[in-house]
């Protein structure tokens, strides 16, 4: 091997090489999602499997196939009864409304009284000042968040939320800066150059009340609220779709409902409530608590993240 | 009853998780609630060059796949358990993973011998059927196994000496020693070929 063929001889080598990288590159491509889909597959499917046999692992007497057998023989027998009681219950039911109807008493499911009377007497012109746009005794209107007839959820919180007296124009402000979960929002509204004294933390009530005066786009204009992008593979939190809010006045999640950080690390996390857009299209993994105009804007909870916080017009609350 | 007495499952607000480190993302996979989506990041960022490594190593595409496919299981099953490990060295983790697994799979089948084998060139071959980066990848194929796994590190992977060094666990200098090894086999291999080639 001469000296001088040595340039010539690295080159071919770093040519073969560059060469079979690029190849490499395109067959990991077509195994990478191949793969990951397949290692959360079968990871999902073990761990129901361990949910549903949790003793299959323990071979007690026999063999282990004898064990996984009764195992899978105590979970058979189980579904059964579930479903012949089921069915018995389903039965039971029909026969009663078929008895109703030859008597003439059928009695149909009907939205709880509370819809149309108590938000009529809640939002009564003379006493509140509120002209409700789409209130009506026989369609409850649809931004409600608070829509029981499909959710089951008694609106004893929500009544209380209508009964804050509105007066006036409401008007919000997003906070300048970002802040972190555990601040005092309070004093946050009092010192953020955007806010200040004038200005109180916003509530899920406020922006409710301001919903059912207002089309809800008039404030997403006003604080430039963009649109939470769920088809992004990773969904983008930024300080523009986030804010920081009350609801019925608390900060976080009551006791009981706060997250675990981890299954193991029982460490517990309080949760801050915050307000998104999600522009009508939630996500599937979250649950919001609340939402107006059809999850154009969402009640959620969250912590460890920095977000601004939304802000309303003390005065008008007078 | 109020509105919260829902179970609440998931909820949903999801980081940005191309700006978080490694030490990071690997804290979050922990977290059930997030722990498809770090996981995935993680994934995203390492597995196309876990991929041309382990190919690389075992000469064999699809044997990459079932190395890398029982490693990420091995890291999803195991979220619960994963100790802190600092920045820097998750990437060192995977691949240690990865090359003790590769290191299991040549032992087994025996290519571990492969490797020691001397090029012998085929001047039929080299002429007509093998194109000469296909020599070159061939003479890289045969380098003995712990040449061979430096140089791909070093190549492939782009990891430093040093950094090889951490991650086979031998001195700075073997590793520099092997790697200048491999290099003047490969390249006395390549001069062989080029010789031919001009003989022809």
């Amino acid at each position: 091997m001469n000296k001088k063929d040595l340039p010539e001889i690295d080159r071919i080598i770093d040519a073969a090489i560059i060469d079979e990288a690029k190849r490499l590159q395109t067959a990991s491509k077509a195994a990478k999602d191949r793969i990951l889909s397949g290692v959360l597959v079968a990871g999902a499917a073990k761990e129901t499997a361990k949910h549903n046999f949790p003793s299959a692992n323990k071979p007690a007497r026999g063999t282990i196939a004898a064990a996984i057998t009764r195992e899978r023989l105590q979970w058979a027998l189980t579904t059964l009864s579930f479903a012949v009681a089921t069915l018995a219950l389903v039965l039971l039911v029909s026969q009663l409304r078929k008895t109703d109807t030859g008597s003439g008493t059928i009695q149909s499911v009907k939205p709880p009284a509370t819809s149309a009377k108590a938000q009529a007497s809640l939002c009564d012109t003379a006493k509140t000042g509120v002209t409700m746009k789409t209130v009506s005794a026989t369609k409850p209107p649809k931004l409600l968040p608070w829509d029981i007839t499909s959710q089951n959820v008694k609106p004893m919180f929500v009544a209380k939320t209508l009964a804050l007296p509105n007066m006036g124009k409401l008007s919000f402000r997003a906070s300048e800066r970002e802040y972190p979960d555990n601040v005092d929002l309070d004093s946050v509204v009092a010192h953020d150059p955007a806010l200040g004294p004038g200005w109180k933390v916003a509530d899920w009530g406020d922006l409710v009340q301001y919903s059912l005066k207002h089309p809800i786009k008039e404030l997403i204009d006003v604080i430039h609220w963009t649109v939470f992008d769920t088809n992004a593979k990773y969904p983008d939190l930024t300080t523009t779709n986030q804010f920081w809010v009350r609801y019925n006045g608390k900060n976080t999640l009551p006791e009981g409902e706060q997250h675990f950080r981890t299954s193991t690390n029982k460490e517990i996390v309080l949760r801050h409530f915050f307000v998104t857009r999600f522009h009508h299209h939630v996500p599937p993994n979250f649950l919001p608590h609340a939402e107006i105009e059809d999850n154009e804007i969402v009640l959620g909870s969250w912590y460890d993240w920095k977000f601004r916080v939304l802000a309303v017009r003390k005065e008008n609350f007078h | 009853m109020s509105l919260f007495e829902r179970p609440i499952r998931r909820i949903c607000t999801m980081p940005k998780f191309e700006d978080q480190n490694d030490s990071d993302l690997l804290s979050l996979i922990r977290d059930e609630s997030q722990a498809v989506v770090a996981f995935s990041a993680l994934y995203d960022r390492y597995f196309e060059r876990l991929f041309i490594h382990c190919a690389k190593f075992l000469g064999n595409a699809a044997e990459a796949e079932d190395i890398l496919q029982s490693l990420w299981m091995r890291v999803w099953e195991t979220r619960g358990y994963i100790i802190d490990i600092d920045e820097g060295n998750v990437k060192g983790f995977l691949f240690t993973t990865a090359r003790h697994k590769c290191l299991d799979l040549l032992k087994s089948s025996a290519k571990a011998k492969s490797g020691s084998i001397d090029l012998v060139i085929d001047r039929e071959a080299a002429s007509a059927d093998y194109a000469t980066k296909e020599l070159v990848l061939m003479a890289i194929d045969a380098l003995p196994i712990k040449l061979r796994e430096v140089f791909i590190l070093n190549e492939y992977d782009g990891f430093t000496l040093e950094e090889i060094s951490n991650l086979l666990g031998a001195s700075l200098n073997a590793v520099k020693k092997r790697s200048e090894r491999a290099k003047k086999i490969l390249r006395e291999t390549v001069s062989k070929l080029l010789e031919i080639n001009v003989h022809e």
